[in-house]
């Protein structure tokens, strides 16, 4: 059985296309705003979650932060992707639990390569 | 002609030491004290601070003594009053006034300077009281004098001398006061000038009363013209100090209106560049997610000439994405929003093996290091990972097959050196000047095709001077470049 992989992200090309990339070996579910993230996630409890920070209704800090309150997703990994590259995002993400993150615009290689290292953590 | 001048001179002079004279005088004197008063109280009305109460006070108490000059002496001059009669009346009143504004004015000029109000204040207080106390004594020996020899002359009078030495103490001692302290700098030759030529009159008068045991009358007229200069440079100093404060004021004024339109225009554009560079990164990723899922086949096979186009989109893309990446670097970089965040890096572990390096050895270009082992040097190690990526990326860029690229480093006592050398093709000299422009591309030397952002050395610039130090470069055309990153070692 495919693992579950949840992406949150408001650009439905961009999240199409990560779907695209990861349906090879994930089932990809979506969620296109911050609320309904997260309710999804508690709901599926994905192995893996690509959150976007810039949402509507809850940033990704937040639902990051959420999220790693929960006992229950304690073994989801969670990759950031973010606009903004700045340090201080990158710290800030980290910090609240991200496992990684990815800077757009960024390739489907490097989605694939983000993606690997992070699911061989543990 | 000259002994015509001096006569008249002369005539004016005697005429001034009249009761006509002495009148003219007071009258003229009263006139300008009243204006610079009015200057002064209105000052002073608006913005209540101590130093123009005390302006004010002193040139209203000159005032009021050439007030009660003018007034004794027209009625001597016009009425029943014998000249000589003016003595019996109020010369005390008139020393202490004329003592107590100078008292004020000394206070109030060196005032600046003097940072602790209630210092000057108490200063004032007892000064005053001092003065005020000399002067009630006075008055009581001159009134038993008066009683004994009512014809004697207040001149004559030891009170006189006593007078005359505390105005003289009142001018001269603000006069030393401004002399020695060289940071009143601002009308200091006018103060001086002002109090000393002032100071002349009691002086003298005190030269006279030891000499003469009265004020001799060729003294008193030699004295008449050295009030008058000072009241003009006191009035010119007030005036100055007045149309300053104005001045200062209207700059102030347009220097914060200005730091205020910087300011917001900075923000702006901060904040539209990072916007800017948010809102375009998001069509860039779905433009360059779907051009490699197009090229690696994931929506059906392409021929090679579909998948040259392809290969088009996404270096240009990627170009794209390195400029939007440079630009927010750069306005970052000229916001100075980031501060330094210094740290020892080993540059020596860092150029031994780096990323960049297979970039020129897939072109064909040797490389070599020759960085002494454990140079460490002190530096913001990610930005200055920059510049060295950037400087050996244009080298890779501009140096042909077969080529070498050779990095070294150097230190003495004040510098750390980093040199890139290539055996590219090389940059004209008038072109070096404006290597670091933003967006300078050399014709036939950085032409467009090579991929570049044109930011590149812009940014290194940047960097680097933020750290003091700054890049050097020698060129010769056909046999290459040498770019020389120098950071000073105390600055950073």
């Amino acid at each position: 059985m495919k693992k579950k992989a949840l992406i949150i992200e408001d650009e439905h090309n961009i999240a199409n296309a990560e779907a695209l990339i990861l349906s090879d070996k994930y089932d990809v579910f979506h969620a296109y705003d911050g609320e309904d993230g997260l309710k999804r996630a508690l709901e599926l409890k994905p192995h893996l979650i690509i959150l976007d920070l810039m949402l509507p209704k809850r940033n990704g800090y937040d639902i990051c932060f959420n999220l790693r309150q929960e006992k229950t997703l304690k073994g989801t990994k969670i990759v950031m992707v973010t606009a903004k590259n700045q340090q201080i995002d990158e710290d800030k993400g980290m910090f609240i639990g991200a496992d990684d993150y990815l800077i757009k615009p960024f390739s489907p290689e490097e989605l694939v390569h983000v993606v690997e290292q992070v699911m061989k953590k543990d | 002609m000259v002994a015509n001048a001096q006569a008249i001179l002369h005539v004016f002079f005697f005429f001034l030491s009249t009761p006509s004279g002495i009148l003219f005088k007071a009258a003229i004197e009263l006139i300008i004290f009243l204006l610079v008063t009015y200057m002064t109280i209105s000052e002073f009305l608006r913005e209540r601070n101590s130093e123009h109460k005390y302006l004010f006070l002193a040139f209203a108490s000159l005032v009021l003594q050439r007030l009660i000059i003018v007034l004794i002496y027209s009625d001597a001059v016009f009425g029943e009053l014998s000249p000589s009669d003016v003595e019996f009346y109020i010369p005390i009143v008139i020393h202490t006034l004329e003592a107590f504004a100078f008292i004020l004015l000394a206070n109030a000029f060196i005032y600046p300077y003097r940072t602790n109000l209630k210092k000057v204040v108490t200063t004032i207080e007892l000064e005053t009281i001092t003065l005020f106390a000399i002067s009630a004594i006075i008055e009581v020996l001159w009134l038993r004098e008066l009683r004994y020899n009512p014809y004697r002359q207040f001149d004559s009078f030891y009170g006189f001398a006593v007078f005359s030495m505390i105005k003289a103490v009142a001018l001269l001692y603000p006069f030393f006061k401004i002399l020695k302290n060289k940071e009143f700098i601002r009308h200091r030759h006018n103060l001086m000038t002002a109090f000393l030529v002032y100071a002349i009159v009691p002086i003298l008068h005190i030269v006279s009363f030891l000499k003469y045991r009265t004020l001799n009358p060729r003294i008193d007229v030699f004295l008449n013209p050295f009030p008058f200069i000072s009241v003009i440079l006191f009035t010119k100093v007030v005036y100055l100090k007045l149309v300053d404060k104005a001045m200062l004021k209207d700059k102030l004024k347009a220097s914060e209106e200005k730091y205020k339109e910087a300011k917001a225009l900075g923000e702006m554009r901060d904040s539209f560049v990072s916007v800017v560079s948010h809102e375009l990164r998001t069509p860039l990723t779905s433009i360059k997610l779907y051009s490699s899922l197009l090229s690696t086949g994931k929506f059906g096979r392409i021929n090679n000439k579909q998948k040259k186009t392809m290969d088009i989109i996404n270096q240009e893309t990627d170009r794209l994405s390195n400029l939007i990446e440079d630009i927010l670097n750069l306005s970052k970089l000229e916001s100075h929003k980031e501060p330094l965040n210094i740290s020892y890096l080993n540059f020596y572990e860092y150029s031994k093996d780096n990323a960049i390096y297979q970039l020129a050895r897939e072109k064909g270009i040797k490389i070599k290091i020759s960085v002494p082992k454990g140079y460490i040097l002190k530096a913001d190690a990610e930005k200055f990972k920059q510049v060295f990526i950037n400087l050996f990326g244009n080298a890779i860029k501009f140096t042909d097959k077969g080529g070498m690229i050779n990095v070294s480093a150097n230190s003495d006592n004040e510098n750390w050196s980093i040199s890139i050398r290539d055996t590219g093709r090389g940059i004209a000299r008038e072109n070096i000047p404006k290597l670091f422009d933003k967006f300078f591309q050399v014709e036939n030397y950085m032409t467009r095709d090579k991929g570049g952002t044109g930011l590149g050395l812009a940014i290194a610039k940047r960097i680097i001077d933020l750290h003091h130090g700054q890049i050097n470069v020698e060129s010769v055309i056909g046999k290459g470049s040498v770019f020389t990153v120098v950071i000073p070692k105390l600055r950073n």
